[in-house]
């Protein structure tokens, strides 16, 4: 008979949930003595916190309680600071001796109390239970959340093990996700005490294999830039409505696709999320200290800003569709003394509308992904870079000879207002004489102006202006990127030099640490002007203003951006690339036969214990046949499906299968005397003949299909009660 | 084989001890059942098997036969005979059957007389033979004072000449005294003294009906008399006789110018039964045999004494054994009744105690001599129902008990299968 016993087992469980969610969050923070007893302190508080808080009628007030354990917590941290604050400690102990007991102590008075605090409220006021399980889903959250915002190494400490074992930890943090959700429900479903837990926690399991699957094939969700001057997006959606977003968030809806739009406020969130990285093949340190990833350019002034070009013979350096073949650009510079071939190889953490390439490209070429778990899309570029310095591109003609008028109108056009030209002009009057006519000459002298005047901040007052560049460079001079960009370009035009403004990427190039690898985070989107010169193509004229009211910008996880541009590296066709499948599939069946043969063993020893019930009537003394024959019996009768009901008494069942096995009601007669104590009982003999009989019934009344499949289910005896 | 005396037999198994029940039911399957035995014949497995359990029936049966039909036979299945109880002392009384046939044919009378109310005769033949009293609830007219008077009828006092009369009723009023149902000493003016006049209390069946219509004071006489076995008139105590049995009634909707038991006082009665109204064709066989009932009622049946009913009470509490388990289980319910939050005041420890010869004696009424999870099932709700006071808002008084009862009763069809 059973007793009422306290339910151990949910109390454990939860117990041992909050302990981990302990060491989680403990773990970054103390030496492994701290972690311990942590771990030691919230199964103390847990257990304890269940064995006070299920007597209702204890004295003890849930205010007095929590007051308590705070009181506990903060003489325990003040104890551990004594022990690691004290001389006469660390010359008792040693050194490492009392830090390390300081460590435990603190620790174990920290979860212990907290632990104990949350489990009390809990068991007083279930609605509480709530806190608790935030608590723990916060404690792994915070472990883990370094990991967020395309920081696919974080935290190192499970990163740089997975890595360094071939695994990519994603899998790890999706099965630690996974776990947490299945901890927290189990330790939600343990306050209910049901029989339907093992469902709840199938479908659990489920869900989260679901969640595992769907990661799989549609990879994860990819950290979006905020501020990514609407350079990123779906590239299909670009063409399906040509007239519609341009795919970054926060471009107006009338906004001529992939333009860029002047706003007060430029949101900067997300700014450290790796949007790409890129390869360089052959080492390149650009004239400017900065590489420019062109994506798109506006060259065509619509009465108050520039956007894209509606005609086919302008700009033609740009590429407007990911190629599906390799693809050469058009209108590309050739490879000169200015400049050199430089291949690169690009791999997009987030889906562009366009590609972009360093600058300028030439050749573009998609190839095969690399890696698709963290890669959208792939890419070659063969660019040819600028190498000369900017003095020596000194004495170029602005434009270029071959062009018609049209092509000339349409890149020097600019707002009719005067002050432009008589901003520019005025600028060219400290000018030497023998550049004053020198195209670059005179933009790098409209550049510094602008450096020295302006000021850079994301937040401006110029959008609602009818000409919002003018409001920026007659005003107040502050802007971001994009006023600069345009001020510039329009001066330029205004000085009759040909210019545009593109729009990208720009990276410095002290961010690469020296290596290869090149991480384009969303932060680094950038609009600048740009400038042809005969002979030479277009020349990025960019702007630094030496005033910012922004904070300057974090230097990239190196770390990161090496392991991006490894696994950018491995290039398609690689033998490691050939591994890596194999080796997936070769897990996937070495899993599969381990579930197998886990299955064989179950079914094995379902099949013994099934046959050991059936034949325990032939070995067993006549005092248990009684009882062996009876449960033989039971197990056939389960088989063909007839089972005792829960609740029901065995005299009614033995009446419900009398039309089946007539000699079952004076079994379980025989049955039940013996078990309770009659005094007229039949001997071991009879019973089994009357067990016998019973088996005979079965035989002649049930058809011989139906008698098989009992014979085959291997867990009929787990259904015989 | 002597196909009619097996008949006679398998008609009332119930009467059977565990041997002879086990080998009709091998024997049954053979003779009622001719076409499996054909195919047994052509059935190329088991055949020979069950051939030599058939033989070793017809064997067993032989010997069998001969215990049954010498002590059974006359008490159950004979003709009836005129006057007194039939149950002949046998050459090896097996207490236990004699105690089973005294409740049998208790039962067949009471049968006879009362229809469509199997249930309820049982409860009350369970009560009789377990010392308790029974509260029946129902309406005027559903056959409770005919119960009641066939029960008596039933009953011959074969006590030598006293105050005891084999049947009384008492029609309680809110104007009766005490006195009206105890007795009262009156002055004898020849002897000079008083002497006692003995009430209706004294007889072996009292109906006391619409109980909850008299003063608690007369309410509380009586329940003295039912828990004491005495009368006490002027600091004088009379005991009652010894088999004193207690059939009270009231009716449960005119609640107007009633006094309700309380709860306490109910903890006298060993069962409340609710009475439903029976179903149609007993009722139309109650109009059919109305008359017959009435004539066959003196001399048909066999009556048994006062003593027989003692001694069955005493046979039954010697010989139906209560397992340990069952006990546990009784008390598992009882801890779960205590423990609802559904329930402001649980089952008391007397009532368990007031259970177990119940249990005993339904176990006995049902053949068996050991009591099993059916006997819990059936009687604990009703033990339990009357004792119990719900939360304020609770009515489901069938839902409590039915929660109550699950687990425990379950676990003990369990534990059977358990090494012991």
């Amino acid at each position: 008979m059973k007793r009422q016993r306290d339910p151990w087992l949910p109390s454990l469980l939860r117990a041992l949930v909050l302990a981990l969610a302990a060491a989680i969050l403990c773990w970054r923070l103390t030496v492994p003595i701290g972690v311990a007893m942590a771990i030691a302190g919230a199964l103390v508080g847990a257990i304890t916190a269940d064995r006070l808080g299920r007597d209702r009628g204890s004295p003890l007030r849930l205010g007095t309680v929590l007051l308590l354990s705070l009181v506990i917590a903060a003489i325990g941290a003040w104890a551990a600071r004594v022990v690691v604050g004290s001389s006469a400690a660390a010359s008792l102990l040693g050194p490492m001796a009392a830090l390390h007991t300081s460590e435990a102590m603190l620790w174990f008075f920290l979860t212990g109390p907290l632990v104990f605090a949350l489990r009390f409220t809990a068991q007083r006021r279930p609605l509480w239970a709530v806190a608790e399980v935030l608590a723990v889903a916060l404690a792994i959250a915070v472990g883990f959340s370094a990991h967020r915002d395309g920081m696919v190494h974080r935290p190192l400490a499970i990163g740089d093990w997975a890595w360094s074992q071939g695994i990519d930890p994603v899998v790890i943090f999706l099965g630690l996700g996974g776990l947490a959700v299945f901890l927290l429900a189990g330790m939600l479903l343990s306050e209910e005490r049901r029989r339907r837990i093992p469902l709840h926690m199938s479908a659990l399991f489920a869900l989260a294999l679901a969640l595992l699957l769907f990661v799989r094939v549609n990879g994860l969700p990819k950290p979006q830039g905020a501020g990514d001057l609407g350079l990123t997006g779906d590239p299909e959606a670009e063409e399906n409505e040509p007239g519609g977003e341009g795919g970054g968030q926060g471009q107006d809806q009338s906004d001529q696709l992939g333009d860029i739009e002047f706003k007060d406020e430029y949101n900067s969130g997300g700014d450290q999320a790796p949007v790409a990285v890129v390869v360089l093949h052959d080492d390149y340190a650009p004239p400017t200290g900065v590489y420019y990833f062109r994506q798109s350019v506006f060259s065509q002034f619509n009465g108050r800003r520039l956007v894209q070009a509606l005609r086919d013979d302008v700009d033609r350096d740009v590429v407007k569709h990911f190629p599906f073949q390799p693809l050469d650009v058009p209108g590309a510079p050739a490879v000169s003394e200015r400049r050199m071939a430089l291949r690169t190889s690009m791999g997009l953490v987030v889906d562009h509308v366009r590609p972009f390439a360093l600058d300028s490209p030439a050749k573009i070429q998609p190839v095969r992904n690399p890696n698709p778990l963290h890669f959208q899309r792939a890419f070659e570029v063969r660019s040819h870079v600028q190498i000369q310095p900017y003095e020596e591109l000194l004495g170029q003609l602005p434009g270029s000879a071959d062009w018609p008028s049209d092509q000339w109108q349409h890149y020097t056009e600019s707002p009719t207002d005067p002050r432009y030209k008589e901003v520019a002009e005025g600028l060219l009057d400290g000018l030497r004489p023998e550049y004053q006519d020198d195209p670059l000459a005179q933009a790098l002298t409209v550049k510094n102006y602008l450096d020295v005047n302006g000021i850079y901040s994301r937040k401006s007052q110029h959008a609602d202006s009818p000409d919002p560049a003018a409001s920026f460079l007659f005003g107040d001079l502050t802007g971001y990127c994009v006023h600069f960009a345009h001020a510039a370009a329009y001066l330029y035009r205004s000085l009759d030099i040909p210019s545009r403004v593109a729009v990208g990427y720009a990276v410095e190039e002290g961010a690469r640490g020296g290596g290869s690898a090149i991480m384009i985070r969303s932060g680094d989107a950038h609009a600048w002007p740009e400038i042809y010169l005969e002979d030479v193509g277009w020349v990025v004229v960019d702007l630094a203003p030496q005033t910012t009211l922004d904070e300057p910008a974090q230097a990239p996880d190196s770390e990161l951006q090496r392991m991006l541009g490894e696994m950018m590296r491995q290039q398609p066709g690689d033998e490691t690339m050939l591994d890596d499948e194999l080796r997936n599939k070769i897990n996937l069946a070495a899993i599969a036969k381990g579930l197998a043969v886990v299955l064989a063993v179950l079914l094995v020893v379902a099949y013994v214990i099934k046959i050991y019930r059936l034949l325990s009537p032939r070995f067993a003394g006549s005092a248990e046949q009684y009882r062996v024959a009876y449960r033989a019996t039971l197990d056939r009768l389960a088989g063909i499906g007839l089972r005792r009901r829960y609740g029901e008494s065995r005299e009614r069942f033995a009446d419900r299968t009398e039309q089946m096995a007539p000699s079952f009601v004076g079994l379980t007669r025989e049955h039940l005397g013996s078990a309770l104590g009659s005094q007229r009982a039949l001997d071991g003999d009879s019973v089994r003949r009357l067990a016998a009989a019973v088996d005979h019934e079965i035989q002649h009344r049930i058809p011989r299909w139906r008698r098989l499949l009992g014979a085959i289910n291997p867990v009929s005896w787990l259904l015989a009660r | 084989m002597d196909r009619t005396d097996t008949d006679v037999i398998v008609a009332s198994p119930d009467f059977l001890d565990g041997e002879e029940t086990a080998e009709i039911a091998v024997e049954e399957l053979v003779q009622k059942d001719p076409e499996t035995a054909a195919e047994h014949d052509s059935a190329e497995l088991g055949s020979a098997e069950l051939e030599s359990a058939e033989l070793e029936s017809a064997e067993l049966e032989s010997t069998a036969e001969l215990e049954s039909t010498a002590e059974l036979a006359p008490s159950i299945a004979t003709e009836p005979s005129v006057g007194l109880p039939a149950v002949d002392p046998s050459p090896e009384p097996d207490p236990l059957a004699e105690a089973m046939a005294v409740m049998e044919s208790l039962r067949a009378r009471i049968r006879s007389q009362v229809i469509g109310r199997d249930g309820v005769i049982d409860l009350v033949l369970v009560a009789l033979l377990s010392d308790g009293h029974v509260l029946l609830e129902d309406f005027p007219g559903s056959g409770k004072t005919t119960l009641a008077k066939a029960l008596g009828a039933s009953i011959v006092d074969d006590l030598a000449d006293d105050e005891i009369a084999s049947f009384r009723r008492i029609q309680f009023t809110p104007d009766l005294l005490p006195s009206d149902v105890t007795g009262v000493s009156v002055f004898d003016p020849v002897s000079n003294s008083f002497h006692f006049r003995h009430g209706p209390i004294f007889a072996h069946i009292v109906l006391a009906d619409e109980i909850n219509r008299t003063s608690p004071k007369v309410q509380s006489a009586m329940l003295e008399a039912m828990a004491e076995k005495q009368v006490t008139v002027d600091n004088q105590t009379y005991p009652l006789d010894e088999l004193f049995f207690v059939i009270a009634t009231q009716n449960p909707l005119d609640m107007a110018g009633t006094y309700p038991l309380p709860v306490a006082q109910l903890d006298r009665f060993l069962f409340k039964i609710r009475m439903v109204h029976i179903d149609r064709s007993s009722e139309l066989e109650v109009l059919n045999t109305h008359r017959q009932r009435r004539d066959i009622m003196r001399h048909d049946l066999p009556r048994v004494t006062r003593t027989q009913v003692l001694a069955a009470r005493q046979a039954i509490d010697d010989g139906v054994a209560i397992d340990d388990m069952v006990k546990e289980c009784l008390v598992d319910i009882a801890q779960n009744i205590r423990n609802d939050e559904r329930v402001l005041l649980g089952s008391s420890t007397r009532s368990l105690v007031l259970m177990l010869p119940a249990l005993q004696a339904l176990a006995a009424l049902r053949g068996r001599d050991y009591v099993a999870s059916e006997d819990i099932q059936l009687l604990a709700p009703r033990v339990f129902e009357h004792r119990i006071d719900l939360a304020p808002g609770v009515t489901e008084l069938d839902r409590v008990l039915e929660d109550a009862m699950a687990k425990p009763v379950e676990s003990l069809a369990r534990s059977t299968l358990r090494r012991r």
